[in-house]
């Protein structure tokens, strides 16, 4: 404790883990499951449950997951030419959460926290403000999650029920109807959920001792949504056989709708800390709903003739219309055709038989819609209506506002695909491979249309801006054989998928070549960036260079707004090149004719994904094993992807990676990773590693063991004595080990992929222990 | 057997075709209105104007439309690092950089479809004048920012080639459309004086319309190499309006409090007396700004008031500090004694203490980067957290527009000592300075600021110049700095370095006068001894002549530059010209 600025304070210094402070190592889990299934002639059913806790990384007020599900099936015989059936599944999900939820943690712990700050002062009490230097220690997340009392819950209830009958008309024609109702359909990726509860309150911290002060405010929001899908069925099926010939036919119709329904509510100043119930709040009163639709309709028919294993030809056509587009534009016809040829079938092929048992050719051509718009209501303006942060007489300014511009015309973006395929059996099918080729033309696709001139005021409308070419090939192989190993049968399969594409833009009206929109013969996943030239080797050459533009350069403007000496370029900061030798290190343009100094980099797309699975069975023990990975991926890490950047992104980042400072420019090493060590380099706008370098392009390929897991079964006769028709026990792993190129061990290469700054629930690796029991 | 299959077959088909109705795919929007039923009641047209204000007024914390209302740079208040206008290194950007056009299209649809509805245009009237309110505001800082610019009345639509394309309209047509929209503002907007100060009345519409023709009557005269007309009528507009404003409106200078001009920024709700428009947050909305945390951090720059304008302040007697022998080496604790009461409320001098709190403060190098700590609008330390300040943040006052009027008059060649004394004496008076005397100033202009501003000439020099002075000190803060350098097209004032307090070089000093040393600078190893606030010469501070003391320097390597050929304007964005070729660059941007 000194007396500071004429005040009494705590003046500590620590040397804080504020990783484990935070987070946990180990997060224990635990799954149950059962079902049963049984029936006679006229009535089978299916019943099956199971339950699943998962406890989160967060080390004070652990976070936890739980899921529940049910699922009842029942399929009855009614009578000769009728069978009803019905399948209800039911499941539950729980997220529970201290703090202001996962994201907010996970950010705000990042900042601020220095290791030489302690979490708490000697009379327990909070840390949050540190006068010296008015650093909020993780923004004051770490005395909230103390005091405990901000939490939130995320729940989703979802319900479907099918039900529906077959009827068999006559022999070989069959009609089926039926009917599902989903209630609150999960929408995934989408960070809504059934039923949300956010709490914060008020967490004390202190600095001066005796005196409490409070960070964050008091508030609580409750979020229900009632979504519904329902979903209509009705089809015929025809089959009929003569000979080598057969025939099957269908013809359909199909209709959904889906609504939506959200109610929420807030208010602040609570009557209790540990009661959360809108009830209790006593101001800051706000509440709003909202509600959308949308539908769709369609027909379809199938025809299907195979000629004696040989010749197989599909032809199917779909018919339908969506509720998104104007009256005009609503209905697309989206026919497509396949065939096959068994080669190995023909009698001409016999001889060949012992080694290729199996070849197949297929190919086939076809179109398909999509309708998938960023709104339910593309086609029909609205008045904007909120309310703003303008206070009038001391409550928000309720608002109408102009409508957001859109286009008239909208109507289905289609793409057509050829493909062409090869099956593969060798060696009496111990080999089985396919190979496939396809090329994907999309239309009309679905796209912000071309950047109007600011002056028009709005976003240019969503339209059917764009054509793109996609071609790709999949290729898949397994080997499979069983030999004796010690008198007992060992089977034993390996195999391995690999695919890839590329997609290009073949169409868009951008007649100038502007970079910020696409343009034709855009590659999808392009990255522009600047190609660096090393690090100055003095500060002599620093302060030579470019001498009279470099204010000019937009990669050195960070540098160039710093203050004192650090506005000069110094030795060991970035160097560019002048691809275009006006001395101005900048975009030029923007345009594919005067991208300035930019280049194409590379490319985000993720190339020539695999897996590897492996199995083996031996005298009851089983193992089997999954690897995954992609061949090639590039990433320039986002300005907050601060597990890589460390300190060149924000000064009081508060955890530096293990061994970065061997990574960090000096005269002592001048060859490191990163420049000259400054702050908000990779953060700012203007700074030198903000926009892509080749440099600092990271590759994102990886190969992951995904899963691995090793059983041994009991034998029969054992088991028979002890009532079960089946027990297993098994270990299973998750995620043991990935291998990648990425220069950073604390983002995940699939983390990476996901968002631009890596900032999502890490993977985790993970091992279980099981046992399956059947009676 | 087949007969009830046929029946219970058909009644499901039919059931499913009942279902399947015709308009099954015609779906409306459920929660919001198709633009054909808006417009119907006067509450619509309300509900739309109230859309303005938050988007196209300024914000506190962020400067997204132009400025911020506290965040002032320029030269009036210096930070750690220099924004580009002063450096010289403005670029022609791609996109952005002001060229914002999205606000513009929510006021003029109001504009040319508020009349819908069919109500009568004695009801619409009073909400037009507010959307003209609103485009007059938004074309004013279009033109200050860029010059020419291109005039819309209508909505574009995306198909609208022609409008999309249009080059830009010259200003003095583009100000005679603004000049228009505000007089009807003005003839049609309510003329109850708004008690809450968060609403556009006839009265904040005078008062607008005295900022903006000020501004460009005196753009006009002061930038003769454009040859721009009627300079003076827009110089008689201002005076026109602010007479009328001052004469009706019903507004005052407040002096309530020991300390009325501290208080009439640190006050929790808008003093309605003098305040036309404000900003207002709300701890029970927990809508909050920063400004607390921004004068007492490190974080945000060390705002500090720049050393020239702190010599400004004259004594409280009236006369001049700078005519002071040895004013210049003049340490703190004395050069603050005696000065223009608004000084002491404006930064910490000797004896400040937060409100509320009766322990003294010295100034916190710690926290401003010249020594000249700013305290106006800051509150008690109640609000000391980040985003935790709640007062009002002031966007349009009556002060404003009586400084207004008397810079008019004196530019017009009609100011009177009659008009000083209904102008420039009022806002003295709040704090208790003496009247400005027209005459003296005139005889014996201030060398001090006519250094300063040398494009001032004629028989009122010397009370333009003592007009000047005081709309800086009554106005520091409030974001007036940057357009009136433009418009008195004094650029060249920004490349003078910029200064704080003096030491007469290291060793310990007395901040508060209270005889008890509280900050020590020095240099090699740091001293040991408890209780000094330590600042390292050359790291933490850096005096004009190092160890042989000076003035503190800031930012003393970075060349400033105002380049006169064209930094009064803006560049357009490169990618906008790209998209409308007719849309020509502002002079020498290139």
């Amino acid at each position: 404790m000194d007396n500071r600025n004429g005040k009494d304070m705590y003046i500590h210094y620590g040397n804080t883990d504020w990783w484990h402070t935070m987070f946990r190592d180990y997060m224990p889990s635990m799954q149950h499951s059962i079902s049963v299934s049984g029936g006679s002639d006229k009535v089978d059913y299916y019943l099956s449950g199971r339950f699943m806790k998962q406890k989160g990384m967060l080390r004070i007020n652990q976070d936890e997951y739980n899921a529940y599900n049910f699922r009842a099936k029942i399929n009855a015989k009614v009578a000769d030419w009728l069978t009803l059936y019905t399948n209800t599944q039911l499941s539950i999900d729980k997220y529970t959460f201290p703090g202001w939820g996962i994201n907010n943690n996970f950010v705000s712990i990042t900042v601020h926290a220095l290791p030489s700050y302690l979490p708490v002062n000697p009379d327990g009490t909070a840390t949050y403000r540190t006068e010296l230097n008015n650093y909020t220690i993780g923004d004051g997340i770490y005395a909230d999650l103390l005091y405990g009392k901000s939490k939130g819950e995320n729940r989703n209830y979802n319900m479907t029920n099918t039900i529906g009958g077959i009827f068999k008309v006559a022999k070989g024609f069959d009609i089926t109807a039926n009917y599902t109702y989903e209630l609150n359909p999960v929408t995934p990726n989408t960070n809504t959920y059934t039923h949300e509860r956010l709490r914060r309150t008020m967490a004390p911290w202190s600095i001066y001792p005796g005196i409490i002060s409070y960070v964050g405010n008091d508030k609580f929001t409750e979020v229900l949504r009632l979504d519904q899908y329902h979903v209509i069925n009705l089809y015929g099926t025809y089959e009929k056989s003569m000979q080598r010939h057969s025939f099957k036919a269908m013809a359909g119709y199909n209709q959904e709708l889906r609504t939506f329904k959200m109610l929420r509510g807030e208010r602040t100043d609570l009557l209790s800390e540990d009661l959360n119930e809108l009830d209790l709040g006593t101001a800051g009163q706000v509440s709003g709903g909202n509600s959308s639709e949308w539908a769709l309709m369609g027909f379809f028919g199938r025809l299907n003739y195979d000629f004696d294993g040989k010749y197989l030809l599909e032809v199917n056509g779909r018919y339908d219309g969506t509720s998104r587009f104007p009256k005009g534009k609503r209905f697309g016809f989206f026919p497509s055709i396949s065939a096959g040829w068994r080669i190995s079938n023909e009698n001409f092929f016999e001889p060949l038989k012992a080694v290729v048992s199996e070849l197949k050719l297929r190919g086939s051509y076809g179109s398909l819609g999509n309708q998938q718009t960023n709104s339910s209501y593309p086609r029909t303006e609205v008045m904007g209506n909120g309310q703003s942060n303008w206070l009038i007489d001391g409550n928000r300014a309720q608002f109408l506002s102009a409508p957001t511009p859109l286009s008239a015309d909208l109507t289905w973006e289609k793409t057509t695909s050829t493909n062409i395929g090869i099956d593969l059996g060798l060696f009496r099918n111990r080999l089985l491979g396919s190979f496939d080729v396809y090329r994907r033309a999309t239309k009309d696709m679905l796209n912000p249309g071309p950047t109007l001139a600011a002056v028009f005021g709005a976003a240019s409308p969503q339209q059917n801006a764009a054509d793109l070419l996609t071609k790709g090939f999949e290729i898949s192989l397994t080997w499979q054989q069983t030999n004796k190993v010690a008198g007992k049968d060992l089977s034993w399969s390996i195999g391995g998928v690999l695919s890839d594409y590329t997609s290009e833009i073949t169409r868009f009206n951008n007649p100038t070549f502007r970079l910020n929109d696409h343009y034709a013969g855009k590659q999808v996943g392009e990255i522009w960036g600047y190609i660096t030239d090393g690090y100055f080797a003095s500060d002599e050459e620093a302060s030579k260079w470019r001498q009279d533009k470099v204010a000019q350069s937009l990669v050195y403007r960070q540098i160039r707004g710093g203050s004192g000496e650090w506005n000069r370029l110094r030795a060991g900061d970035l160097k560019f090149q002048d691809l275009n030798g006006d001395s101005i290190i900048n975009n030029g343009n923007n345009t594919l004719g005067d991208p300035g100094d930019m280049r194409i980099i590379g490319n985000s797309l993720p190339r020539y994904s695999f897996g590897i699975t492996g199995s083996a069975a031996w005298n009851n023990f089983d193992l089997s094993f999954f690897f995954q990975g992609i061949g090639k991926q590039q990433w320039y890490p986002g300005n907050n992807a601060d597990k890589f950047w460390g300190p060149y992104s924000r000064a009081y980042y508060s955890f530096t990676p293990n061994g970065f400072l061997d990574k960090i420019w000096s005269p002592d090493n001048p060859n490191a990773y990163f420049p000259r060590l400054r702050s908000y380099e990779a953060l700012n706008d203007g700074g030198t590693l903000r926009q892509p370098t080749d440099k600092y392009l990271q590759d994102l390929a990886y190969i992951r063991l995904k899963n691995l897991s090793i059983g041994y079964t009991i034998p029969l006769p054992l088991m028979k004595r002890l009532g079960f028709s089946n027990c297993r026990f098994y270990v299973t792993g998750e995620n043991l080990f990935t291998l990648t190129k990425l220069e950073t061990d604390y983002i995940d290469p699939e983390q990476a992929g996901a968002e631009t700054n890596g900032r999502v629930y890490p993977f985790m690796k993970s091992y279980a222990f099981g046992l399956d029991l059947s009676f | 057997m087949k007969k009830k299959l046929l029946y219970t077959l058909l009644s499901v088909i039919l059931g499913i075709a009942a279902g399947c109705k015709k308009d099954f795919l015609d779906r409306q929007p459920l929660s919001q209105v198709a633009p054909s039923a808006a417009f119907r009641s006067e509450a619509e047209l309300r509900l739309y104007t109230q859309s303005f204000y938050d988007r196209m007024l300024p914000n506190a914390d962020n400067d997204d439309k132009g400025f911020s209302l506290y965040n002032e740079g320029i030269d009036n208040i210096i930070k750690n690092s220099l924004p580009v206008e002063l450096t010289g290194n403005r670029t022609i950007p791609v996109s952005g950089g002001g060229w914002n056009w999205s606000e513009l299209r929510n006021v003029i649809y109001f504009i040319q479809y508020h009349q819908r509805g069919g109500l009568d245009p004695s009801i619409t009237n009073k909400y037009l004048a507010v959307a003209k309110f609103f485009r007059a505001y938004f074309y004013y800082n279009m033109v200050a920012r860029f010059g020419d610019v291109p005039w819309y009345g209508e909505v574009i639509e995306p198909a609208d080639s022609a409008s999309l394309q249009k080059p830009r309209d010259p200003r003095t047509l583009v100000m005679d459309s603004v000049l228009a929209d505000i007089d009807f503002a003005i003839a049609n907007a309510s003329t109850t004086k708004d008690n809450g100060a968060d609403q556009i009345t006839k009265w904040t519409a005078l008062a607008l319309k005295s900022r903006i023709c000020l501004f460009e009557g005196t753009f006009r005269k002061y930038h003769t190499e454009l040859n721009l007309p009627n300079a003076n009528k827009f110089l008689e507009e201002c005076v026109k309006a602010s007479e009328e404003l001052i004469s009706k409106g019903g507004y005052t200078i407040s002096k309530t409090g020991d300390q009325p001009y501290r208080d009439l920024f640190a006050s929790y709700s808008a003093n309605s007396n003098e305040v036309l428009l404000a900003r207002q947050y709300s701890t029970a909305l927990q809508i909050f700004h920063n400004v607390n945390y921004y004068t007492i951090t490190p974080s945000y720059g060390k705002p500090g008031l720049e050393k020239k304008f702190v010599n400004s302040y004259l004594m409280k007697d009236g006369t001049r500090f700078t005519d002071k022998a040895g004013y210049a080496t003049m340490q703190f604790s004395e050069e603050t004694l005696n000065r223009d009461p608004r000084l002491a409320q404006t930064i910490r001098t000797p004896g400040y203490t937060r409100i509320g709190s009766t322990v003294k403060r010295f100034p916190d190098f710690g926290a401003t980067v010249t020594g000249y700590q700013i305290t106006k609008y800051v509150t008690g330390e109640v609000d000391d957290s980040f985003t935790k300040s709640y007062n009002p943040l002031i966007i349009f006052r009556y002060a404003e527009v009586l400084l207004n009027l008397a810079e008019a008059k004196a530019e017009l060649g009609t100011l009177q000592q009659s008009d000083i004394d209904k102008t420039i004496l009022l806002t003295r008076d709040r704090v208790g300075m003496p009247n400005l005397n027209m005459a003296a100033a005139n005889a014996n202009p201030d060398p001090y600021l006519a250094n300063q501003y040398k494009n001032v000439t004629g028989s009122n020099k010397g009370v333009i110049l003592e007009i000047r002075r005081e709309r800086r000190i009554e106005l520091v803060m409030e974001n007036f700095r940057w357009n009136d350098l433009m418009r008195w097209k004094e650029g060249k004032l920004l490349e003078d370095q910029f200064k704080g307090m003096y030491f007469p070089g290291p060793g310990k000093y007395d901040l508060d006068g209270d005889a008890k040393d509280d900050i020590w600078i020095y240099t090699g190893t740091k001293p040991t001894d408890p209780g000094y606030h330590y600042l390292k010469l050359g790291t933490d501070i850096d005096l004009e002549n190092g160890v042989n003391g000076g003035n503190v320097v800031i930012n003393k390597n970075i060349t400033k530059k105002f380049d006169e050929t064209k930094d009064y304007l803006y560049p357009i964005p490169s990618g906008e010209i790209l998209l409308n070729p007719k849309l020509t660059q502002n002079p020498y941007w290139k």
